[in-house]
């Protein structure tokens, strides 16, 4: 038993889409993020980081923020928060001790709170920003938060201890 | 018969298909682990509580509550939506820190502090600790 030619092909055709069809129902839109397994990289690669542990800022000035976020699928967003340390607790990123004043209570305490979204599709982007200090706020030890996070949700910590002071006269 | 051989032929393919079609669904949703918290501190500090705790949600944030009750639980005393975005959506949160005010709201060292966490599956954990006076780090 023979078949025809144009049968074949017609068989064929229908045989490629649908197999055609059943490939692409099978590869979902978030397959990437269910493969992405990796936090998301805060680092000082290839420029001078700011704000680093124990560094001294000055009230009434600025904090130019400068560090590089990267990962390895796609970065979604970042969280710049500030926030007093008179009590000296800690947040356990970093083994740097810095000099530290003595513990008080908060009369005027800086808080600052900021989210950035990073363009879609960037795997690096270096956040630059300058933050100003308020020329009236209390002085003293301060936590300098960094929480960077990936289109697929993974978060990465970055705490920095910094001290504001007076301004000089 | 060339029709009747064909039609067959697409029916056993049709049902091949319709069983891989069912297994590329997106059935992880149910299969996904609920949140886990782990309580880190619940400190007392002049009329504001500290909360901190580590939190990994497989599903990711969608919702966070912060519940003060008395130490048996029958009395709540404070409620808090945590909405921060940088809490909400996400797989983890390493450092969750949050400050609950607690001004005469009559919480007392000992009470018991809830933090709810939904993810966007539905599903949802509860971290407790009883609330004790702020720490002396330097000691």
């Amino acid at each position: 038993m023979t078949m025809n030619k144009p049968y074949m092909q017609m068989k064929k055709t229908y045989l490629s889409l649908i197999l055609l069809c059943a490939l692409s129902a099978c590869s979902s839109s978030d397959d990437n993020e269910k493969k992405d397994m990796t936090y998301p990289e805060i680092s000082e690669k290839g420029i001078v980081a700011v704000p680093t542990d124990c560094e001294v800022f000055k009230r009434g000035e600025v904090i130019p923020l400068n560090y590089v976020f990267t990962d390895d699928t796609e970065l979604g967003s970042y969280n710049i928060e500030i926030h007093n340390n008179f009590d000296h607790h800690t947040h356990s990123t970093s083994s740097v001790e810095c000099p530290m004043d003595a513990q008080k209570q908060p009369v005027k305490p800086w808080v600052y709170n900021q989210d950035f979204t990073i363009p879609a599709g960037q795997r690096s982007f270096t956040a630059r920003h300058d933050i100003s200090i308020p020329a009236d706020i209390d002085t003293g030890d301060y936590h300098f938060m960094i929480r960077l996070t990936d289109r697929a949700g993974w978060q990465q910590l970055h705490a920095v201890a910094i001290k504001i002071i007076e301004t000089s006269k | 018969m060339k029709n009747l051989k064909y039609m067959s032929l697409m029916m056993a393919l049709a049902c091949v298909l319709s069983i891989g079609f069912s297994s590329c669904s997106s059935d992880d949703d149910d299969n996904t682990p609920a949140p886990s918290i782990m309580m880190d501190e619940a400190n007392i500090e002049e009329g504001e509580i500290c909360v901190k705790a580590d939190v990994y949600a497989p599903g990711r944030t969608k919702a966070i509550q912060i519940t003060i009750t008395d130490a048996t639980g029958n009395t709540t005393k404070v409620t808090k939506d945590v909405s921060d975005a940088k809490y909400i959506n996400v797989l983890n949160i390493d450092g969750f820190h949050v400050h609950v005010d607690i001004a005469g709201k009559g919480v007392v060292v000992g009470d018991l502090l809830n933090l709810k966490v939904t993810d966007a599956n539905g599903k949802s954990a509860i971290g407790q600790k009883n609330i004790t006076e702020e720490e002396d780090d330097d000691e």
